[in-house]
């Protein structure tokens, strides 16, 4: 019941990704459109919840399929992994200091406001 | 008949490709249990060199062993909806903090995509190389579902990802001392927009609070990620 329910979203995301000819996931519309009807709706549906935790946790298991591919990609991408790796590392640390500062210039420039 | 018989080939082959699958997330789930969360064992990085070690062994060719898991890959659509569930969950905490919330999504969750791009140009990376790295701050279905628009490679996507959020659970708690970050829910927001699930993962651990912000970072990152990122490649490529 619960997987038809998230099918009957999929299908709606996908249909509505054709329809307006954007360039989103059909899955990931019908996400926002169960979003928006749970934040409206404003209360968990218990049936719901435990397929979907039951298929959330099972995530790793799906990706065990295409992370294996990555044994057998070509050597042309296996040369760019140092840099590939570099790059992963470099950028991933300078997005969250740079989120950091972010945070400490909003979140505190809202906090002294509040407090006046 | 022959067709019955190729039919009913396929149909065995795909119950015993996906039992493969099935004992690398098994043995790596149980890897990851022990070590209590250790990110350098997580059941990919465990159960992955283990599915591809038997396939080698056995000498499967890849497309034989992927075609075969079109059952778990179908799965991946209605487990992306369903992350709407602990998203719906979460939304309640948004309205009173949402100029830090949005700011920090919108400009936070674009600096993590381009930075990486402005990488990637600099380092020269090939084009295909650099379609596949451009969702990696997302979390992987809805990173999937992006980068196979964008026509990257899905097997490079998904160990992208994976590293992304384990060099990011390595290095947050250290700049989060230097920076003087102590509030649990930016912890959580900042690990949710650059870690996406690894990061909540661990935010879970320290605080319900801090796992709820990581949920919505992530969640919100995701959705505004799918968004820009096609237009900003389409620009880049």
């Amino acid at each position: 019941m619960a997987l038809l329910v998230l099918l009957v979203f999929q299908w709606l995301g996908e249909i509505a990704a054709g329809a307006a000819d954007i360039a989103l996931p059909g899955p990931l519309l019908g996400m926002l459109m169960l979003l928006v009807l749970l934040t409206v709706y404003g209360q968990p549906l218990a049936f719901l919840d435990r397929s979907s935790n039951l298929l959330i946790q099972h995530l790793s298991l799906m990706f065990i399929p295409p992370s294996v591919g990555a044994f057998f990609l070509s050597q042309q991408i296996y040369q760019q992994f140092p840099s590939l790796l570099t790059i992963i590392f470099l950028s991933t640390v300078a997005a969250i200091i740079f989120m950091a500062l972010l945070v400490r210039v909003v979140a505190g420039s809202t906090q002294s406001r509040s407090d006046q | 008949m022959s067709l019955l018989d190729s039919y009913w080939q396929q149909l065995s082959l795909s119950s015993w490709v996906i039992a493969l699958s099935l004992l690398g997330f098994v043995v790596g789930r149980a890897v990851y249990r022990r070590s209590e969360g250790n990110p350098f064992l997580h059941p990919l990085l465990v159960g992955t060199p283990l599915v591809a070690g038997i396939l080698y062994l056995i000498n499967m060719d890849f497309n034989t062993y992927y075609s075969g898991n079109g059952a778990l890959n179908w799965l991946l659509g209605p487990t992306t909806v369903a992350l709407a569930v602990p998203l719906a969950k979460q939304m309640r905490q948004l309205p009173p903090l949402l100029i830090t919330i949005a700011t920090t999504v919108l400009i936070g969750g674009f600096f993590a995509t381009g930075c990486a791009l402005a990488m990637a140009l600099i380092f020269d990376v090939d084009q295909i190389v650099m379609l596949s790295l451009a969702a990696k701050s997302v979390t992987t279905p809805i990173a999937v579902g992006i980068t196979e628009q964008l026509g990257g490679l899905l097997t490079l996507i998904v160990m992208v990802v994976l590293v992304t959020g384990i060099v990011g659970i390595l290095v947050a708690q250290t700049v989060f001392n230097y920076t003087k970050i102590t509030d649990e829910r930016w912890q959580g927001l900042i690990l949710g927009i650059s870690a996406h699930a690894i990061g909540t993962a661990r935010a879970f651990e320290q605080s319900p609070r801090c796992g709820a912000f990581s949920t919505l970072g992530m969640g919100l990152n995701g959705i505004w990620t799918s968004i820009f990122l096609p237009p900003l490649m389409a620009f880049l490529v």
